[in-house]
């Protein structure tokens, strides 16, 4: 029962809370200035390959959102020594899984093998970490910006509420703020990349410097390392500036409102806050448990179990590396006035802001932390991404350890201050409407 | 001591040629390293209730999963939803504890529950580590054993269960899922009822019928516990028997199965989606149940075909042509026969070209033998894969509820590598022949009927088909 073994250490370390999670790691630097993250568990054959580019849509140039993401697909198409299509083939036939994803801070890459294709799946990052253009055609870049704008279709245009996230985005952030565009981009922009941004793109951004590379999983540490060194080594580095910390404030409420063709009406509530290694980052974690974590949550049972005025309620801190948003998105039932909405989220916003929330609160937000937490390192693959997390954001994997002692030192105190701080009457309200219902949005009060 | 001197050798040849390392040649694997599978205990409670259990005791976690042999197979006609609303009342009350308490008692000791229903079966899962088992156990068997159906919870699960089908209708993939199923399989057959059931369904349902529902369905003897984690046989069969051992069994209502209607001919129905951005395209027909002895060669078959990213259709339609994020097909095999489903959300304006393309896969795979490397590719991706399936506890019970399920012999991962491996490309060819007829396939488009229609009328399928996104035809 050997394979069993590392996540139920994992799981029992979690819930007892005399005890800490122990996941061993390694860190080192090639010369080059690639990041290596080794970590080794041997209960199960395989081996997760995971590789954190810190680039992400927040480094794109104006004129061109959406570029991060695509330039994500191209990496999928073949290097110098690695042929059209030939990236998922081999990892598949190899009875692995893979992907990759960009978000505003970050682009990840990652494959989980038997791990007797280790070196197989390095060989793999590393051609496309070293050797991308000589295999980037035109063609190839005209079929894969068809592929991301059907994607774009199918997760944004084609889908209810869909474009709703990015008119959000827009009225948060100045037209400057790198996080005022979305990750997927416009169609205009999309249309507008050619051969030459790929090029630069990866020039600048795809070094060993720039990147960070975990090892989780069924391997010979020794031999990893010769691996890494022999595939990684001599790939060059490039000069990168980091993006800076930039933190807007709202001056004023902000409400709009879009018609789409939906039959629940849904409004998000957003707040600026504070990028994601700042101290109030559990809090409003803890923050967003006690308003909609469950049925027993404040928002929950107001709008959904007593009330019974709206079908589901989301509230949460959004994690970002630059600056911080906490949301609250209520989808209404049909009919409901999304104003009346707000004044029972204002009510219950303000009782909190009044009297701390309760002990027993907060223990249930620690609890379903350390579960959610713990359950996403079961597999070597998500061991290997959060560490990468940790070590690209926070610059310290060993953060895998000690990220549940941030939620343990939170008061209810400190829970009241941060709804005080930032849940404040400068926020962006954003209704969603079924067409020609408009009467059913949020609107300022008039003073 | 022979194997670990040549892999020092191979150390040495690396070191000495680094700087000018051969990048053109793909690295070799390595011997595949051996995958211990998990030994399952059988056993059965007085009652009748089945136990599965696979040990291990490094540290204090259980799993449970009871596994329900009754679905939304059984829901009565006109009361589709029936099987779905009463695994969702499961956990808002109970004779002694309210929807909050129930809610309230598992968060605080970290404990996760939940309840779905498929056609199928009925499953209810718990997570909790050892030192909570008692309490969590008390939960468990309370929401199973002694569900309340309180009216008050009732109208307030069933109107929110109704506003979700309502909000439904906005999602395309939905629709072309729904439409597409009950046109296959008709008004009788539960497979062609939304297992969540309709607004008229579902206002047809009254408390009384969950009650019956549930007086003639969750019984011990229609069911098993599968539990993987840190316990003994000898101590949770005891623990079990005083948390479940007041259970009573009794006799089973069982589902019915009529026929699908028969499709003449491949037709293609189009739902309506005014200035949709893509449409939702569904293809296929009535499939075949898990029990087939043609399992290992349909599923090398499908994964030659649509099973997975380097599958021919998605090569096909997005890596070649770009219409789609995504496209795939498979089949969904039950106890019944499952549809057959190929399917992408493709561009408005490549509809058209979509379907010739799609019906050129599916004519494909029946027309031609696979290549002996295609073959080899589909095998070894399906067998490699297994070690990445038993990696965590839930993983694991997923394996097991499969056996339970299917029937599945206790030795069925032992002899899966082996039974994927004998397939040829003879079987292939054939079961392709014998369970994929593009001349007698349901299409069901959701997408901008303005646009797409002349361009599908034009593909010797004849007029198209009005239908709802209810699945009516319009006339």
């Amino acid at each position: 029962m050997r394979f069993l073994s590392t996540l139920s250490l994992l799981l029992a370390f979690a819930f007892c809370s005399s005890a800490q999670i122990n996941i061993k790691t390694e860190r080192y630097k090639l010369p080059n200035g690639l990041t290596v993250i080794l970590h080794q568990d041997k209960s199960v054959p395989i081996a997760a390959v995971n590789i954190w580019y810190h680039v992400g849509s927040a480094n794109e140039k104006p004129g061109r959102t959406g570029f991060a993401h695509l330039f994500e697909h191209m990496l999928f198409q073949g290097s110098q020594n690695v042929g059209d299509d030939q990236h998922f083939s081999l990892i598949q036939e190899a009875g692995g899984s893979l992907n990759g994803s960009t978000n505003n801070d970050r682009t990840n890459y990652f494959e989980t093998v038997p791990s007797n294709f280790l070196e197989m799946a390095l060989w793999l990052e590393a051609d496309r970490m070293g050797f991308l253009l000589p295999a980037m055609t035109q063609e190839k870049l005209d079929n894969q910006r068809d592929v991301v704008k059907n994607e774009r279709r199918q997760r944004v245009d084609n889908q209810p509420y869909g474009r709703s996230f990015e008119r959000i985005g827009t009225l948060l952030y100045e037209p400057s703020h790198p996080y005022s565009w979305s990750v997927i981009g416009s169609m205009d922009d999309l249309s507008a990349a050619s051969l030459e941004d790929v090029k630069e793109f990866f020039r600048k951004y795809y070094a060993p410097n720039n990147a960070s590379l975990v090892i989780a999983g069924d391997f010979d540490v020794k031999e990893a390392k010769e691996l890494v060194k022999k595939y990684f080594s001599d790939i060059p580095s490039s000069t990168i500036e980091p993006l800076p910390v930039n933190q807007p404030a709202l001056a004023a409420a902000k409400y709009e409102t879009m018609e789409d063709r939906v039959q629940l009406p849904r409004m998000s509530i957003n707040w600026h806050s504070t990028p994601l290694t700042s101290p109030d980052d559990a809090t409003l974690d803890i923050l967003g448990d006690v308003l909609a974590g469950g049925k027993n949550s404040r928002l929950y049972r107001a709008l959904v179990y007593d009330r019974q005025i709206a079908q589901n309620v989301f509230a949460g801190q959004g994690s970002r590396a630059l600056a911080g948003t906490f949301s609250v998105t209520v989808t209404a039932k049909q009919g409901v006035s999304l104003s009346e909405i707000e004044k029972v989220v204002d009510e219950e916003i303000e009782k909190l802001k009044n009297i701390p929330p309760s002990d027993r609160e907060l223990q249930r937000s620690r609890n379903s932390t350390k579960a959610t937490y713990v359950y996403r390192l079961q597999s070597v693959g998500g061991k290997a991404d959060q560490l990468n997390w940790f070590n690209v954001m926070w610059d310290d994997p060993a953060m895998i350890n000690k990220d549940l002692d941030r939620y343990a030192k939170i008061t209810p105190a400190d829970v009241q201050s941060a709804a005080k701080k930032y849940l404040t009457k400068n926020r962006v309200v954003f209704s969603v409407v079924p067409t020609g219902k408009k009467e059913l949005e949020a609107k300022p009060i008039s003073n | 001591m022979k194997r670990l001197l040549l892999v020092l050798t191979i150390f040495c040849l690396t070191a000495t040629v680094s700087g000018q390392i051969d990048r053109t040649k793909k690295p070799a694997p390595k011997a595949t390293a051996p995958l211990m599978l998990p030994k399952i205990q059988r056993a059965a409670l007085a009652n009748g209730l089945s136990l599965m259990l696979v040990e291990h005791h490094e540290l204090p976690v259980v799993q449970f999963q009871l596994v329900l042999k009754s679905g939304s197979s059984n829901d009565p006609p006109g009361k589709s939803g029936l099987a779905n609303l009463t695994a969702q009342m499961l956990d808002e009350g109970t004779a002694k504890r309210s929807a909050l308490q129930i809610a309230d008692d598992l968060d605080f000791i970290g404990a996760n529950l939940s309840v779905n229903a498929t056609e199928d079966a009925t499953f209810t899962s718990l997570l909790t580590i050892k030192e909570h088992l008692a309490s969590a156990l008390d939960v468990y068997a309370d929401v199973v054993l002694n569900p309340s159906f309180p009216e008050v919870d009732w109208n307030r699960v069933k109107k929110s269960h109704l506003t979700s089908l309502i909000a439904r209708k906005d999602q395309p993939a939905f629709v072309a899922s729904n439409v597409f199923g009950i046109l296959t399989y008709g008004g009788e057959h539960p497979y062609g009822q939304p297992s969540g059931g309709t607004e008229a369904s579902v206002d047809a349902i009254s408390i009384d019928d969950l009650k019956n529902y549930y007086s003639t369905t969750f019984m011990p003897n229609n069911a098993t516990l599968i539990v993987v984690g840190d316990v003994t046989m000898k101590e949770i069969k005891p623990t079990l028997e005083k948390y479940f051992g007041s259970w009573k069994k009794g006799g089973i209502s069982t589902a019915k199965f009529p026929a699908a209607p028969k499709i003449a001919s491949t037709q293609i129905y189009l739902v309506d989606k005014p200035q949709a951005a893509q449409s939702e395209i569904r293809i296929g027909h009535v499939g075949v149940a898990r029990s087939t002895n043609d399992y290992y060669a349909l599923t090398v078959m499908n994964t030659i075909l649509g099973g997975q990213f380097s599958s021919r259709i998605n090569l096909n339609l997005r890596e070649s042509k770009g219409y789609t994020y995504g496209a795939r097909s498979g089949f969904s095999m039950q106890r019944e026969a499952g549809p057959f489903t190929a399917s992408a959300a493709v561009k408005t304006g490549v509809t058209d070209s979509s379907v010739i393309e799609f019906m050129k896969e599916l004519r494909g795979i029946r027309d031609a033998d696979v290549t002996q490397k295609e073959l080899e590719f589909a095998v070894n991706s399906i067998v490699r894969r297994l070690p990445q399936a038993f990696e965590t506890p839930g993983q694991i019970s997923t394996q097991l509820m499969l056996l339970v399920l299917y029937d599945l012999p206790d030795d069925y991962y032992s002899a899966f590598i082996q039974n994927n491996e004998k397939v040829t490309v003879k079987d292939v060819r054939r079961v392709a022949e014998k369970y994929l007829d593009p001349k007698a396939m349901n299409i069901v488009i959701v997408g901008d009927v303005a646009t797409i229609k002349e361009g599908l009328e034009k593909l010797g399928y004849g007029a198209v088909h009005a239908v709802s996104a209810d699945g009516q035809m319009m006339h």
